[in-house]
């Protein structure tokens, strides 16, 4: 094979394997700048001629209108240029890319603590909530004071209901009374009627014992009937005054009762229906807010429901760190090898830039075709290295779950 | 008394997660950063199921799992794998390493839970 051909190949494996370059870094520019080194590099060792000096095999003039030790130097000199280049990107990629993981890092840690924090609070509202609802069902005090309203609202319907019931009764013991004035006075009619048989007996016997008087002793015993009769209507007189100042006593004891009853019944119930009303109110606005009080726990429920939910999707998204601090080791790992790459490049540079005698050039140009392959192999190695990517998620979904 | 569950991974927010996670749950959860640090914790306390991450320095998850398998008190411990790892090929090696089953991240909590209950109660 001719140096021409060793140098074409050369050419040809040093842009495959920047092209390989451009598939394993994502860093077209450099690719693209390291294929142009190579095809620079075909064009010139295509513009140069090779021959035999004296005719022994192995013993070549490089023929050129440049200088072929000049022009490895040169070559060097530019290799080395983009290795230090390549480098030093290299190095930044590795900065920015541990850059990257630290402060995703950080923040997710932060974010996760955040959302940990909210899911304890939900839980803690969700806590209160239920303790609301128990004690809304069953807290003693509550209970006792919900029995107590209940009672007294009992109890004053009772009484109202009893005064209603009392002042039916007075309404009928007025009439009752009403009734006994009547025939009281009645009673006093009739013992008008007696006081005048009395009066008449009275006067009767008195007309007796005068006749008796005129019969002298034939009427003495008539005279003692008559002193009798006159008795028995005067005692009657007196029996009659006394009924009749029973009666008025009667009467005025029935009216002070009559009156008794009709204070009785006028009195005032304002303040036991306003009581009633009170206690009523007082239930219903318990009540009220006990359905107020269970509807807003049942709200902060759903909101505890929901907020768990949004920090389960949360949880579940935050693991992007993890997946992405996973692709950004594999690119540290690609990088790792890139910078081994390079390294060998600025030793073949090296060689390249102290070749001096024309021997020297072509094992030069020999080592430098051997180092092409190599790399070529190395590019193959290193897409083998870093294929297996850890990371075969591309979305968010949950992962499977599989129990052996 | 609580169950404990050892998580083992590199990533302190997973370990986090998974510790949230399952604390919320009722369980107890000791956290190790790697395979290596995963073997001494596992020394420390009884551990009833142990949740590790493949792809960790120092040593790996299917290593771990092989260390446990050969200590007698691990024997029968149930051990899932909660990795970004889903290829068949290495679901193979943990079922052959001594896994019990195999979880991909990310892991949505309540999934978790609910395996976790399902392997140890």
């Amino acid at each position: 094979m001719s140096i021409r051909h060793v140098a074409i190949l050369a050419v040809v494996v040093v842009s495959y394997i920047f092209l390989a370059y451009l598939n394993v870094t994502y860093y077209s520019a450099l690719g693209a700048s390291m294929y142009f080194f190579g095809v620079f590099g075909a064009l010139y060792f295509w513009n140069c001629g090779l021959q035999s000096s004296s005719g022994n095999p192995g013993n070549y003039l490089l023929q050129c209108d440049v200088d072929v030790n000049g022009a490895l130097k040169h070559c060097a000199e530019a290799i080395n240029q983009v290795s230090v280049v390549l480098a030093a990107q290299l190095d930044s990629i590795e900065e920015e890319n541990i850059r990257v993981r630290n402060i995703f890092s950080e923040a997710i840690e932060k974010l996760i603590g955040s959302f940990q924090y909210l899911a304890v609070l939900s839980s803690k509202q969700n806590e209160i909530g239920l303790r609301i609802t128990a004690r809304g069902a069953n807290d003693s005090s509550v209970r006792q004071f919900e029995d107590f309203a209940s009672k007294t609202s009992s109890t004053l319907r009772q009484f109202v209901d009893s005064v209603i019931e009392n002042s039916r009764t007075a309404m009928s013991l007025v009439e009752l009374t009403d009734k006994i004035t009547t025939q009281m006075r009645e009673v006093k009619g009739m013992l008008g009627e007696i006081e005048g048989i009395s009066k008449q007996t009275n006067l009767l016997a008195l007309n007796a014992a005068i006749e008796a008087a005129r019969a002298g002793e034939a009427g003495r015993g008539f005279a003692v009937v008559a002193d009798e009769v006159r008795d028995l209507s005067g005692r009657t007189a007196h029996f009659s005054l006394q009924i009749r100042n029973s009666l008025t006593k009667m009467q005025d004891s029935v009216d002070e009762a009559e009156l008794a009853i009709n204070r009785m019944a006028a009195q005032d119930m304002t303040f036991a229906l306003t009581s009633k009303t009170d206690v009523e109110h007082a239930m219903a606005g318990i009540e009220a807010m006990n359905e107020i009080t269970g509807n807003a726990v049942a709200e902060l429920n759903v909101i505890a429901e929901d907020v768990s939910t949004a920090v389960g999707n949360a949880v579940l998204s935050l693991q992007f760190q993890d997946m992405v601090t996973q692709l950004l080791e594999h690119t540290g790992k690609r990088v790792e090898l890139l910078r081994a790459v390079l390294k060998d490049e600025a030793e073949m540079a090296e060689v390249m830039g102290k070749t001096l005698s024309l021997g020297d050039t072509l094992n030069a140009l020999d080592n430098i075709q051997r180092h092409i392959v190599l790399q070529a192999g190395r590019f193959e190695l290193l897409h083998r290295s870093v294929a297996k990517n850890p990371v075969a998620q591309t979305g968010f979904a949950s992962g499977e779950v599989e129990l052996f | 008394m609580a169950k404990t569950v050892l998580a083992v991974d590199d990533s302190a927010s997973i370990r986090q997660m998974v510790s949230f996670t399952l604390k919320s749950a009722g369980y107890d959860v000791v956290e190790a950063v790697d395979g290596l640090d995963g073997l001494e914790k596992a020394k420390t306390k009884t551990i009833n199921l142990v949740l590790t991450d493949q792809n960790m320095p120092r040593m790996d998850g299917l290593t771990l799992i092989k260390n446990l398998r050969a200590q007698p008190q691990f024997a029968k411990t149930p051990i899932l794998m909660l990795t970004t790892e889903s290829s068949d090929a290495m679901k193979a090696q943990g079922r052959a390493a001594g896994a019990t089953g195999w979880l991909v991240k990310p892991f949505d909590p309540q999934k978790l839970i609910e395996v976790v209950k399902k392997v140890i109660g």
